[in-house]
């Protein structure tokens, strides 16, 4: 008994991981912008899916393929998001402006990914090393490897926002736009620079996502709620803070899923969310 | 005069609406019934999302519920005007209980709770297989075609009819001041929370009704069709292509999406979530004043847009 509890704990520490890469990418750019991004999920499940055909095709090593889905990605998210998409956000509607754009582009993404891929699709394979203890499959070698990924992922993540000058400047933006400017940093070339590298940091963990699990186009809202509500329960800027609330969802759906059901386990994250927006004040914006 | 001309286009507009329904070929009246359906959740939605300036993207779940208790109703042997009257109470219960907490958020957060309360809608529509017949639905006798339709046509005359005397009157504006300004509004006198619960009330009831209506006309009901994105985004973004400063807007916005929707499907399989997304992108572009065609478009229609700014 105790070891089906272990096995549900590291699995859902590992799903909870790579939730919270996602969320770190979602948390980039509300805690520096305060801007939801609903694309957020789109682009983990594209990237997911575009790393599992490659993977298929070129039988591509997974750390290569996390690495080329995350820059692939945060190069497409860099072409999608020009400046002048940011000067439209300085204005006093800019909140509805960016929501309805991202969830705008996010329905004509999940348009094209049904067309191309009908069907769900997974890179997990027979093959996989599996640590057992006494017969029970514990943890699969991938999933090691991904959870090793995110953790190194949230550490480079904290390091780039307390040391680095774009850091300091992304810690700053709460400020105001015009304190920004004042200080010498364009708002409008640093707000592309942190949705292309917040997306990329999505596309990553989605690459990561495609290689531990099985993802459809239809899950993109889904992850969406779960990085948005990871984000907000993070508060801010702060990668580990995110990354633990991660692997606590992980479990939790986990648990969910042993006790309730598979089902009902994508209840969660929106459930969550709503309960913490309720009761507590002003977390978005 | 002016009300009794008023009047008299409703009457004919009504007359006209239902001789449309009841004598053009089935594909004919079947678009407008869903160009009627469509207007009631676009006008509905704009008493909130519109007049109230928020973002409300979990309305399609009150026209989500009021279609699931009207068909659960219906295969109990309730009478068909019972179940569109159970419809719109469970909408307008579920909308009292909810107020308490989304009116108090605004803007972004009251965005991302709506889209929360969508997302659970459809996975327990889903999973309560006991009462929604989960993924496979709900399938019901077949009714007299007229009942729905006349319901239908019935209820847009109402919702019309109750929307533009709501615009005009000092409710109408005091929500819109608090739409725009709540602080200004507050210091005005106008109380913004219990003024936000009517019209999330009032929207969310005429949504239910409209859901009511909507298995007794298709038989069928799934969690895709009740809460599907098209119900969810469809009303959104009607009011804001079509503009929620008077009447007409929300009803032109819902025609032209339905039929703009129409005329991708029968071409391009799987084209209405494209056709949604982009529509979504060019209503953004609209909030932010970039995209003018529309509102350059609307100096050639010859309706008073700007009476309820005005007054």
């Amino acid at each position: 008994m105790m070891l089906v509890y272990l096995q549900l704990l590291l699995q859902g520490l590992a799903t909870g991981a790579l939730y919270g890469v996602v969320a770190l990418g979602m948390q980039l750019i509300l805690g520096s912008t305060g801007k939801v991004h609903l694309g957020v999920g789109q682009i983990a499940v594209l990237s997911a899916l575009t790393s599992v055909s490659l993977a298929g095709w070129h039988g591509l090593a997974l750390p290569w393929a996390a690495l080329g889905g995350g820059f692939l990605a945060g190069f497409f998210s860099y072409l999608l998001h020009p400046p002048g998409l940011w000067r439209l956000l300085s204005s006093e509607q800019g909140e509805r402006v960016f929501l309805l754009l991202t969830l705008g582009g996010s329905l004509c993404l999940e348009a094209v990914a049904q067309w191309i891929w009908p069907l769900p699709v997974t890179a997990l394979s027979g093959r996989t090393r599996m640590f057992q203890v006494a017969g029970i499959p514990l943890f699969s070698n991938t999933k090691a490897l991904a959870f090793l990924l995110c953790l190194a992922l949230a550490l480079a993540l904290l390091g780039l926002l307390g040391f680095t000058r774009k850091g300091k400047a992304l810690r700053a933006w709460n400020m105001g736009c015009e304190e920004l400017r004042l200080v010498g940093v364009d708002p409008q070339s640093l707000g592309r620079w942190v949705s292309s590298v917040g997306l990329g940091i999505v596309g990553l963990g989605g690459v990561l996502l495609g290689a531990t699990q099985v993802v459809s186009p239809q899950d993109a809202l889904g992850y969406t709620m779960r990085a948005l509500c990871l984000a907000v329960l993070g508060g801010g800027l702060r990668p580990l803070r995110t990354m633990g609330f991660g692997w606590a969802m992980g479990v939790g759906e986990a648990a969910v899923s042993h006790w309730l059901g598979a089902q009902w386990h994508p209840v969660l994250a929106p459930g969550l969310l709503l309960v913490v927006l309720c009761s507590r004040r002003k977390l978005l914006g | 005069m002016r009300q009794l001309g008023g009047i008299a286009l409703w009457i004919f507009g009504t007359a006209l609406l239902a001789w449309g329904l009841l004598f053009l070929a089935p594909y004919g009246s079947l678009l407008l019934w869903s160009v009627c359906q469509q207007s009631v959740l676009a006008l509905s939605y704009s008493f909130l999302g519109g007049m109230g300036g928020e973002v409300h993207l979990g309305h399609g779940v009150f026209f989500g519920l009021g279609a699931y208790a009207s068909a659960i109703f219906f295969q109990a042997g309730c009478p068909c005007w019972g179940c569109v009257l159970a419809a719109g109470t469970s909408g307008v219960m579920l909308s009292m209980g909810l107020a308490r907490f989304l009116v108090r958020l605004r803007g972004m957060e009251f965005a991302v709770c709506s889209l929360c309360l969508a997302l659970p809608a459809s996975i327990l529509g889903k999973n309560l297989e006991g009462l929604t017949g989960g993924v496979a639905g709900i399938s019901l006798p077949t009714t007299p075609m007229e009942i729905p339709y006349v319901c239908s046509v019935l209820l847009l005359a109402g919702t019309v009819r109750i929307h533009s005397r709501l615009i005009a009157s000092s409710w109408g504006r005091a929500l819109r001041a608090v739409g725009m300004d709540p602080l200004a509004a507050s210091h005005l006198g106008v109380n913004a929370q219990s003024l936000r619960s009517q019209a999330l009330v009032a929207g969310s009831g005429l949504a239910s009704l409209a859901g009511g209506i909507y298995p007794l006309q298709s038989c069928y009901l799934s969690p895709d069709s009740a809460f599907g994105m098209e119900v969810l985004l469809g009303p959104v973004v009607a009011v804001l292509l079509g503009g929620s400063k008077s009447t007409w807007g929300p009803l032109l916005g819902a025609a032209g999406m339905v039929l703009v929707q129409e005329i991708i499907l029968t071409r391009f399989q799987g084209g209405t979530l494209l056709a949604l997304g982009l529509f979504m992108m060019a209503s953004g572009l609209i909030v932010s004043g970039e995209l003018k065609v529309w509102s350059s478009l609307k100096r050639f229609v010859p309706f008073n847009h700007s009476r309820a700014d005005a007054s």
